[in-house]
């Protein structure tokens, strides 16, 4: 097995007393598509923040590419190669659809050395190949905030793609999406997976369960499961905490 | 036309069009809008930090003092001559802009107000304090010999009106150029939505320090100006009344625009200048075209013309 890309140790947050992440040992690889599941208010985003340093960890450490990432600032994370899309939508409204992943591909290749042409012309290409990846390369010149809800969606995701990423985190990202739109979206996850890693919260099993290769399962802060989809559904404890004890994996 | 070059038309027949001006305007309105041009460099240093950045600062009129005191003193008790007094205001604005910055980020919303709004406080009371150098209260007056350029008469009328034209013609292409480029996208991204920019792996911190260092310094070098063209040193410039006239200015001009601090600083100019002939009470004249202004032109002039109109203004 290739050796981790993502790794939480004993990493845990309380906030005044209440534990909302506890104890969590979790490692992703290289290529590998995580799916996060857990009831509501089990710790997921908090994780994932943990994850990104936008919260600093109560205890416990974060290694990225087998770095200890746990004292680096946000901003110094995202530029050693993750991409965070929030769960709550969080565009750019009053930048065109276009510069909202310019300003996202501007900054990834920030440190390359090639000249002012040079290097418009790749950010155009980079921001319109992530905009077609997600089929908004027709809303270009709109402003983001005109998007429907479920474009603004994607325009989060392509934001994140063009990137480039070696580990994309999405917090909830098909919440609001159309069906032909989640459909298109599983497409773009086993694309994805072969350049990049991906941790996924999601609530959508369908979603899960077409597209993650492990599942990790959380639950009052604890990591209750943590195993290839047929296990976790199998799982007693994850059935008990999640999916409803007889009534199996539950379309969302 | 691409809208950069299109910007770049727009700034360039503004220019134009004050060098015309001259030309066409009495004698009165010319000496009214070199002091204009002077103030709009002013508006435009904040509109950077406000409009750009979505900084609320309440505290500008330190750094327009930090230049023009700069000057003034090197100048009065040092004997320096007008162009380096001139560059040593701009970097005094600048560093000042810099230690409080510095400070001041570590806050944000009301307390960045707050903060902000003290540090101008205590500015103006260190020049009230400091009496021997800057004669306090009474400010003092730039010997008419001394306001002289590489030879150049700065108090000449035309000398000073196209001293004003260079000086706003110039930060107006600047920050026309600084707002198109990444830097700027970056700053306006930062005003839009901060998390989601650093979430991008933007520095934010250190964006917002750089806008406030380049707000500062050319806040400064529109105060250092101001004292070189019309001999003048003063309390009053640090006082709470030029942090919030900048403000102001822009806001009834339209904030993020380039040309917005331009237009409002000549209409609420103008507008102090008719309702002091027609009554006493002119800051109520004003008070209420500031409330008619917020009802109907929330964006400002140039902000409602470019979200009704003219999409294209820059």
């Amino acid at each position: 097995m290739t050796r981790p890309v993502l790794e939480t140790r004993h990493l845990s947050k309380s906030f005044g007393g209440v534990d909302a992440v506890k104890d969590v040992n979790l490692a992703v690889h290289e290529h590998e598509v995580r799916a996060l599941i857990g009831p509501n208010g089990a710790g997921k985003s908090t994780l994932v923040s943990l994850v990104c340093g936008r919260l600093s960890p109560t205890a416990g450490t974060v290694h990225f590419d087998g770095q200890d990432v746990s004292s680096l600032p946000a901003h110094a994370r995202i530029r050693l190669g993750i991409a965070y899309t929030f769960q709550i939508t969080s565009v750019f409204s009053e930048l065109s659809v276009f510069e909202n992943v310019a300003l996202s591909v501007r900054r990834a290749i920030a440190s390359s050395n090639a000249g002012m042409r040079q290097r418009k012309r790749a950010i155009r290409e980079r921001a319109m190949m992530a905009l077609d990846r997600v089929g908004l390369a027709d809303a270009r010149d709109r402003p983001a905030g005109d998007l429907a809800y479920g474009h603004q969606r994607l325009l989060e995701i392509a934001m994140g793609l063009a990137q480039a990423p070696r580990l994309f985190i999405m917090d909830e990202p098909t919440q609001g999406l159309a069906l032909d739109e989640i459909e298109r979206f599983k497409t773009l996850i086993g694309e994805l997976s072969s350049s990049s890693t991906i941790l996924l919260i999601e609530h959508n099993m369908d979603v899960v369960m077409d597209t993650a290769h492990r599942i990790a399962v959380l639950d009052a802060g604890e990591l209750i499961g943590d195993g290839n989809p047929q296990d976790i559904q199998q799982d007693a404890r994850v059935q008990a905490a999640y999916l409803g004890t007889d009534t199996g994996p539950a379309s969302a | 036309m691409g809208p950069d070059t299109r910007a770049l038309a727009v700034h360039l027949a503004v220019i134009a069009l004050l060098i015309g001006c001259w030309f066409v305007l009495p004698q009165y309105h010319t000496g009214n809008l070199a002091r204009i041009l002077v103030l709009a460099t002013f508006a435009s240093a904040y509109n950077l930090v406000f409009g750009y950045t979505g900084l609320l600062s309440l505290g500008h009129a330190l750094f327009f003092a930090a230049g023009m005191y700069g000057l003034g003193i090197v100048m009065q008790h040092g004997g320096v001559s007008a162009l380096p007094a001139w560059v040593f205001g701009v970097a005094c604005a600048a560093t000042v802009g810099l230690v409080t910055g510095a400070l001041a980020l570590r806050t944000s919303g009301v307390a960045f107000m707050i903060v902000t709004l003290m540090f101008a406080q205590a500015g103006y009371l260190c020049v009230l304090y400091f009496g021997d150098w800057t004669r306090g209260d009474e400010g003092f007056v730039i010997a008419r010999t001394a306001r002289n350029l590489i030879g150049i008469d700065l108090a000449d009328e035309r000398v000073r009106y196209f001293a004003g034209v260079c000086l706003f013609g110039s930060s107006l292409l600047g920050i026309g150029q600084l707002v198109r480029s990444g830097f700027g996208k970056t700053l306006i991204a930062i005003r839009e939505n901060e998390e989601r920019a650093r979430m991008l792996g933007y520095d934010v911190q250190r964006c917002k320090l750089i806008a406030v260092v380049i707000s500062a310094a050319l806040a400064g070098a529109a105060g250092a100006a101001y004292a070189l063209l019309f001999g003048y040193v003063g309390a009053s410039f640090a006082a709470v009344q030029y942090s919030i006239l900048p403000l102001l200015w822009t806001l009834l001009g339209g904030a993020g625009t380039t040309l917005g601090p331009l237009l409002g600083t000549l209409v609420m100019f103008y507008l102090v200048d008719y309702a002091s002939d027609i009554t006493d009470a002119y800051l109520l004249v004003v008070g209420v075209a500031l409330i008619l202004a917020t009802l109907f032109l929330p964006q400002g002039i140039v902000g409602t013309l470019r979200r009704r109109v003219l999409r294209w203004l820059p």
